[in-house]
């Protein structure tokens, strides 16, 4: 039997297929009303040149998808690689590419002022880029004036994003690099600052958080100030994944060494955010490169700077005595210690040979980038550190020689120490000693003071030294005797 | 400063980085620093090169093999 729809009937499903309209329509409409932003940024580039061609592609493939994007760098983009570091104007290889790449903002991290004030300030001025920090005033410094904060508009849509700048402080009350790097500037906590900006947050349509002072740092931020809608960080090199929401606030961090790069997507409707996310891209995955940015490159790596000749010598350097001679020299002239101290381990070269040393030489030496930690050691604890390595000559020294007696089958029985020119040590007083990072992490000896990172590396130091030298003699040096009793 | 490696307290020198902590805890580990998986209390990933915090915890495990260390 045939049913027939009566109008009884047709009512209701009049009724809910009206309700689905409706609701189909409200939803495009609330579609239409939202607008998406995309703030792209990388942390800690360290000077990594080499991914910048991939980095460049997928910059301009996230342009092409998206109208309203925006490139960002959460700091340090200096140190760490040699064709950078030792260039004839430091750090401005990086600078051209973030350039090239359409960088609009960065925050000075601690290591963006490495090469000093004067060097940075040059390559300030080189940046299309602004670059800013809140939590520092420059009383007497070299640095010109640097904004807290930056405003990007996005006059179209009507959103504007406010990004404060903030850099980790130390248990010194400095950010992590030599503190002649920062002279003339004054530091205080980002965790303070950041509360004296909170009323952008009413002024513009997001508050961002450019943040170097590290993850474990920034999810306390977050837990102080849920005002802040992103913080986008770096120093601790950590990546995270799909961003971390703490206290409302979602956190992120794109490891280091421009391997990733972030992606954050703020959802606006009204004006208001209304959702935001985020994702990291692998650069390394990548297939498409920039061809012009990857010539300049490649011209930057043929930067004859790493055969730049320091001095030269007359005689071969031949031996770890005589190797490590220079090279604890070279430490303690660098960073005025009283005595420094070099394993044979860290010695990776047999010889300097008689001729040109140049900076390649020193990073072949000397090449694992470990930086120099002062300790403050009394004798008793600098003859402690040497009867650590159990009468092994294996310690090479600047500043002070040593006796390793022995008996006469060779048996280890005491280390005698000397400071140099036959004075008298203080029982009482500390010497500034300074020893790499692998030394400090990995020699375990009783001592007061753990030390402090300089964060000046050892390689550095050996340059510096050679390339304040008119000449150098370093044949048969004798800082270590092994004597039988 | 102190640090926890595998929840070991380690004392190491003000300033040092992830690696300086991993080779107090553990010298040998050193030469095998790129085999290693290390991740932060909250499970994501950092270079050996990060920065460490007073009191940090960080973890460590061979990645190949998966085990503890």
């Amino acid at each position: 039997m045939k049913q027939f729809l009566t109008g009884k009937m047709l009512l209701p499903l009049f009724i809910l297929l009206f309700s689905f309209t409706a609701c189909l329509s409200s939803s495009e409409d609330s579609s239409d009303k939202q607008v998406k932003v995309v703030i792209l940024h990388t942390n800690d580039e360290h000077a990594k040149i080499e991914p910048f061609s991939k980095l460049a592609k997928a910059v301009e493939k996230e342009r092409a998808e998206n109208d309203h994007v925006i490139l960002v760098s959460a700091g340090d983009m200096f140190s760490g690689n040699p064709f950078v570091d030792y260039h004839q104007r430091p750090g401005s290889p990086i600078v051209e590419l973030m350039n090239d790449v359409g960088y609009e903002l960065q925050v000075l991290g601690n290591h963006d002022f490495d090469y000093g004030q004067e060097t940075l300030k040059e390559r300030m001025q080189e940046a299309n880029f602004s670059i800013i920090l809140a939590n520092f005033t420059n009383e007497i410094g070299i640095l010109d004036s640097i904004p807290p904060y930056h405003v990007h508009e996005f006059p179209e849509i009507g959103i504007s994003l406010a990004f404060v700048g903030i850099v980790q402080t130390g248990r010194n009350g400095i950010p992590a690099t030599h503190p002649d790097n920062i002279e003339g500037l004054t530091f205080t906590s980002g965790f303070d600052v950041m509360g004296e900006y909170l009323y952008l947050k009413e002024e513009h349509s997001a508050l961002v958080a450019l943040s170097h002072m590290g993850f474990g740092s920034d999810l306390r931020l977050a837990e102080m100030y849920p005002q802040i809608d992103v913080i986008l960080g770096g120093h601790s090199h950590t990546r995270v994944e799909d961003g971390q929401i703490e206290n409302g606030v979602l956190v992120t961090q794109t490891q280091a060494n421009v391997q990733y790069l972030g992606k954050t997507t703020l959802i606006f409707e009204d004006g208001k955010l209304v959702d935001k996310y985020s994702r990291l891209v692998k650069i390394a995955d990548l297939i498409d490169e920039d061809e012009t940015i990857k010539a300049k490159i490649e011209e930057f790596k043929n930067n004859d700077v790493l055969n730049r000749k320091l001095i030269s010598v007359d005689h071969d350097i031949k031996g770890k005595a005589d190797l490590g001679c220079l090279i604890t020299d070279g430490i303690r002239a660098g960073l005025d210690l009283d005595i420094a101290f070099q394993n044979g381990g860290g010695i990776r070269l047999q010889e300097l040979p008689a001729g040109d040393i140049k900076v390649k030489d020193i990073l072949t030496l000397d090449p694992f980038g470990n930086s120099v930690v002062v300790m403050n050691l009394t004798p008793a604890e600098i003859k402690n550190f040497l009867e650590s390595r159990a009468g092994r000559i294996d310690l090479y020294v600047s500043g002070m020689s040593y006796d390793i007696i022995t008996n006469k089958k060779g048996d280890y029985i005491d280390t005698e120490i000397k400071l140099d020119g036959g004075i008298a040590w203080d029982e009482n007083k500390r010497y500034k000693v300074g020893v790499n990072s692998y030394v400090a992490s990995t020699y375990q000896f009783e001592r007061e003071d753990d030390g402090e990172d300089t964060f000046t590396k050892t390689s550095d130091l050996i340059i510096q030294f050679l390339d304040d030298q008119e000449s150098i003699q370093y044949q048969n040096c004798e800082r270590i005797r092994i004597i039988k009793r | 400063m102190q640090v926890f490696v595998n929840d070991h307290l380690i004392r190491i020198h003000e300033g040092a980085i992830v690696l300086d902590a991993i080779r107090s805890f553990d010298p040998s580990l050193s030469k095998m620093i790129g085999k290693l998986s290390i991740k932060d209390a909250y499970g994501n990933e950092i270079s050996p090169d990060g920065s460490l915090l007073e009191n940090e915890h960080i973890y460590i495990e061979k990645s190949n093999q998966s085990s503890e260390l």
